[in-house]
């Protein structure tokens, strides 16, 4: 796109102050931009290692529910864990990274997993539900976590664009203006004084 | 599910107890003879160890479910479908044992008592639907009990008056406990204290001294368990007060006092007691594991052996206590065998879990 304007003194001196304010902006995105990046890959390298250790938590937790599962009827199982005891809690709320709201989880956990009588229950299934218990605040962690890295990816691509829209289109079209503006005043200078000489030829002559 | 005990656990009078084997007593094994001899006939059919380890074997759960096809499972098996359903195969088979027992006792009051577990079971079910405001699933309330499923649809939606004693008696208190406490735990403890309690005196009132001395056990067994789980989990040692079975052997202040002390005082516990072999075996497998599963195998086991001393009973009621315990096992076994072929367990953990069997 090319910036149409009048070729005027006043249209120059705009552009100029619109130059320097873009360039300034483009400065800051950029430094924002790298921010961004910092933080994104902090939180992805914590979300890999957060994520290889809930997996690994979750298939023991529901190979050892299986495995309770195996020795207890059907019946026994589904009775035993009617009830929950445990009562869980989350408060939600957000936290601002670079102007981007990230969201925060509180997990409370009060009273015990265990809600079952020991007679007709096995002790594996108290493993399995203990496997579970224990894995649920890294789950919330983990899906805090990636939340905030996927508005962070957004908020880096928002970013990267309007630092490229700047650097490629933006500044070297005003640039490309402020050039033409004062080529375009350079020459009606020149071509005054060339007619102030010429009058001035013929006022002596 | 294992019969009335919970968890099928051995005792005094076991395989290592008095030599003649369990005895009735003030009962004519004579009105026996021909039930056990039907018995013995079907006891032939109970599937051996071969037969689970070749379906432990099989290349996936169909497979195995076919190979149970082909034994005395087979009319369940084809009826259920496919080995997803097993669930309804091996509940249809306990019915059909049931159905054999309750036809064929000499004395009404052995399959009411062998049932009298699954009413516990059903109730505690009903109770804490009821307590929690939850709807009850007619699919979890078991059909091999002595009382009709309708009662316990009754107790889900509050109306206790059409159960039997001792069942009111401890639904209310049950009611009770859990008003006072809002803890589900707590109906889990009223009720299975109470069925120990009935089960204990009704094999008293009706002679049916392998299932007293086996229940007397079971109480002596689960309590020891029980004190390890609640170490295991750190609970108050309150709960495990209230969490003792009545009618074993073993002092109730003794139990509650090992949930602070060494883990060898467990097996020290049970040291003058025909089971020492299970507990010491149960804690050193935990010391190993830090997993109660062989404490848990081993008590299984052990009863599965105390059982098999039945057969040497010719004429009484001990044999068909013994098939049906039998039945329960082999049902377990395959249950393990099942839920390990359809989640793929390794067969190794689907190996080890696997109870002795009678056959």
């Amino acid at each position: 796109m090319i910036i149409d304007v009048s070729p005027t003194r006043m249209e120059l001196l705009k552009l100029r102050k619109r130059v320097a304010v873009a360039i300034r902006g483009h400065k800051l995105l950029k430094d924002k931009r790298d921010e961004l990046m910092k933080e994104f890959l902090r939180l992805i390298r914590e979300n890999r290692s957060l994520r290889a250790d809930v997996e690994g938590k979750l298939v023991a937790a529901f190979r050892s529910f299986l495995v309770a599962r195996a020795v207890m009827p059907r019946e026994a199982l589904e009775t035993a864990i009617m009830a929950p005891k445990q009562q869980v809690s989350m408060d939600v709320g957000s936290a601002v990274v670079m102007n981007v709201h990230v969201p925060r989880f509180e997990l409370r956990q009060e009273g015990d997993v265990v809600s079952y009588g020991f007679v007709d229950t096995s002790a594996e299934l108290d493993a399995a539900l203990g496997a579970f218990s224990d894995v649920l605040p890294m789950l919330v962690r983990l899906a805090e976590v990636e939340k905030s890295a996927q508005l962070l990816a957004d908020e880096i691509e928002r970013t990267r664009r309007r630092v490229n829209a700047l650097e490629y289109v933006l500044i070297p079209e005003l640039q490309a203006a402020v050039k033409s503006i004062s080529m375009k005043l350079s020459e009606q200078e020149r071509s005054n004084i060339a007619r102030l000489m010429r009058i001035k030829e013929i006022v002596r002559a | 599910m294992t019969s009335w005990a919970g968890c099928p656990q051995g005792g005094p009078g076991g395989p290592e107890g008095d030599a003649g084997g369990p005895q009735t007593a003030g009962r004519d094994g004579f009105e026996y003879a021909f039930f056990v001899a039907r018995i013995r006939v079907l006891e032939t059919r109970l599937l051996t160890r071969n037969h689970l380890l070749r379906m432990v074997d099989a290349p996936d759960a169909e497979t195995a479910f076919r190979m149970l096809g082909e034994t005395e499972y087979g009319p369940a098996v084809a009826a259920a479908g496919t080995a997803a359903d097993y669930e309804i195969a091996l509940a249809a088979e306990l019915g059909r044992v049931f159905g054999i027992i309750r036809a064929a006792s000499p004395e009404p009051e052995l399959p009411e008592l062998l049932g009298v577990a699954y009413d516990w079971q059903n109730l505690k079910t009903a109770l804490k639907a009821s307590l929690t405001g939850r709807p009850i699933d007619g699919r979890f309330l078991i059909a091999a009990g002595n009382l009709d499923r309708a009662l316990f649809f009754a107790v889900a939606s509050g109306a206790d008056g059409s159960l039997p004693s001792p069942y009111r008696e401890t639904a209310a208190r049950a009611r009770a406990v859990y008003a006072a406490s809002h803890d589900p735990q707590q109906v889990d403890v009223v009720v299975d204290g109470a069925r120990f309690a009935a089960i204990i005196e009704i094999a008293r009132s009706t002679g049916f001294e392998l299932i007293g001395t086996l229940a007397a056990a079971s109480a002596d067994l689960i309590n020891l368990r029980t004190v390890m789980r609640i170490r295991l989990l750190r609970a108050s040692p309150d709960l495990l007060r209230q969490a003792l079975l009545p009618g074993g052997t073993i002092p109730a202040a003794r139990v509650a006092s090992m949930v602070t002390g060494e883990l060898d005082e467990i097996a020290g516990a049970a040291s003058s007691l025909p089971y020492r072999e299970v507990v010491s075996g149960g804690v050193n497998g935990f010391r190993q594991s830090g997993s109660l599963a062989l404490l848990e195998k081993l008590i299984d086991d052990y009863l599965m052996g105390l059982v098999r001393d039945a057969r040497y009973v010719a004429l009484g009621p001990e044999p068909v206590i013994a098939y049906l315990m039998a039945k329960e096992a082999e049902i377990k076994n395959l249950r393990i065998i099942f839920t390990g072929k359809l989640n793929r367990l390794p067969e190794g953990t689907i190996r080890e879990r696997l109870r002795e069997t009678y056959a």
